[in-house]
């Protein structure tokens, strides 16, 4: 497969960028709402949120060759501020340190962790905003391509923003579980979580794709592209199969049975998550691309 | 049973408990909870003397863990996003492109052959023959004078 100009730098810095902004968003919300019986995975998702979002923001660099060879000209990416590009460098540049920092504050690690948990509340409400920001950008980043009818909607910042969640989810789900095993009982109470987020995502995505097949000539054809043409054995059997209806399944499952499934089958349905969200993000970038490309 | 101790069910199944309600805990719950602590008859200056100290070593295992944990999820989605390329490179092969496909039908091929195919038709010099019939001059009265072939 040739790569195009968009290719699987790209794709990897809206999967982590999207997977580490939403696992901040899940240790927030475990931290806040249920303080007592959640700290494995709001540590978790603390700890992964921002190296995943570092490593995904270093993809972006890579991909920008110029920027990469004469880091210098990167002092331009903040220099017009009509530019949605210019505001992502910022959302990215404040968020990267701040997602650092509350791992720190929760998990009191060095000295500037036990300092920074006295501002803890302050840390989790700022960096939620900025890590809906971060995963909303990772759609408009595409969204703002004019040249391809197939990603310029509304919609993607949205489709994107509902797969951050779930797919942060999974990851602090992961995390928690590497911490402490014994605690994969407990994430039965957020198995209702991925069962909501996966079902808002599969309704964006079904929402997406027939407004696509609507709305223009080349986004009808980008759209077909994926749910009958030559990406469609990814789209259905990656995406919606194992990414969003097996999980979906087993969430509900996980959420009646209540710790009684097999502990294989709840890391793997959050596995099955992330491997859906990092198809859907590469079959969205694909299906715009030239033809050539595929 | 209401949605207050239906979520505490839940809860008291995770320590272990059955109790119904908050306000109806069970023996275990009571005994656990409400377990007096010993004191000893030294006082507690002597208590915290003799009990030993959470050592350090137990934290930092406790940190290292947790460190590791991050790296370990960040390298996890590290080698999915891998596995997925990995999963999209190999079976692009297999892929057979539909023309049908192309998500936008190039025109340049198509102009290209029409640009190369018109070739130039020899023109006659002077006004043509169609427009040539329909002149009308005019009469030096300033009448337009009838076109040729004219019934009047």
């Amino acid at each position: 497969m040739v790569e195009s100009a968009w290719g699987w730098l790209i794709i990897a810095y809206l999967f982590l960028a999207g997977a580490g902004s939403g696992a901040f968003i899940a240790a927030v919300a475990c931290e806040l709402l249920a303080p007592d019986w959640s700290k494995a995975l709001a540590r978790a998702g603390s700890l992964a949120a921002g190296p995943l979002v570092a490593v995904g923001t270093a993809c972006l660099v890579l991909d920008l060759e110029a920027g990469f060879w004469e880091p210098w000209r990167q002092i331009y990416l903040v220099g017009n501020l009509r530019s949605m590009i210019s505001w992502g460098v910022i959302i990215l540049s404040f968020f990267i340190p701040l997602a650092f920092l509350y791992a720190a504050a929760l998990n009191e690690i060095t000295v500037v962790g036990k300092i920074a948990k006295k501002y803890v509340l302050f840390i989790e409400i700022v960096g939620s905003l900025l890590a809906v920001a971060t995963a909303t950008y990772t759609g408009v980043l595409i969204a703002v391509v004019n040249g391809v009818p197939f990603w310029n909607t509304p919609l993607m910042p949205v489709l994107f923003l509902a797969s951050a969640m779930s797919t942060g989810l999974a990851v602090a789900m992961i995390g928690a579980a590497i911490i402490d095993i014994t605690t994969v009982k407990t994430l039965s109470n957020f198995a209702l979580g991925h069962v909501i987020f996966l079902a808002v995502e599969a309704l964006v995505l079904m929402l997406f794709v027939f407004m696509s097949l609507t709305r223009s000539t080349e986004a009808a054809l980008s759209a077909g592209i994926l749910i009958s043409g030559v990406l469609s054995p990814y789209f259905w059997g990656l995406v919606v199969i194992l990414g969003i209806v097996v999980p979906f399944i087993l969430s509900i499952i996980e959420y009646y049975e209540y710790g009684e499934m097999p502990k294989y089958l709840v890391v793997g349905a959050d596995l099955l998550v992330l491997i859906g969200g990092m198809s859907l993000r590469a079959l969205i970038i694909f299906s715009g691309a030239p033809p050539q490309i595929i | 049973m209401n949605t207050t101790s239906w979520i505490y069910k839940r809860e008291s199944q995770e320590r272990g408990t059955m109790s119904e309600h908050p306000e109806n805990p069970s023996q275990q719950d009571v005994e656990t909870s409400e377990a007096p602590e010993p004191v000893s008859a030294a006082g507690p200056a002597a208590e915290e003397a003799s009990s030993p100290k959470p050592s350090n070593n137990h934290a930092a295992d406790r940190r290292g863990r947790m460190i590791t944990a991050g790296l370990l999820a960040t390298v996890i989605l590290a080698v999915i996003a891998m596995l997925v390329s990995g999963i999209f490179q190999l079976t692009s092969r297999w892929l057979m492109v539909c023309p049908k496909d192309l998500p936008v039908n190039d025109p340049a091929p198509i102009l290209w052959q029409d640009v190369v195919a018109q070739e130039p038709k020899p023109a006659k010099l002077g006004a043509p023959e169609k427009l040539a019939s329909q002149v009308v001059f005019k009469s030096a009265s300033g009448e337009a004078a009838p076109p040729k072939g004219s019934a009047h």
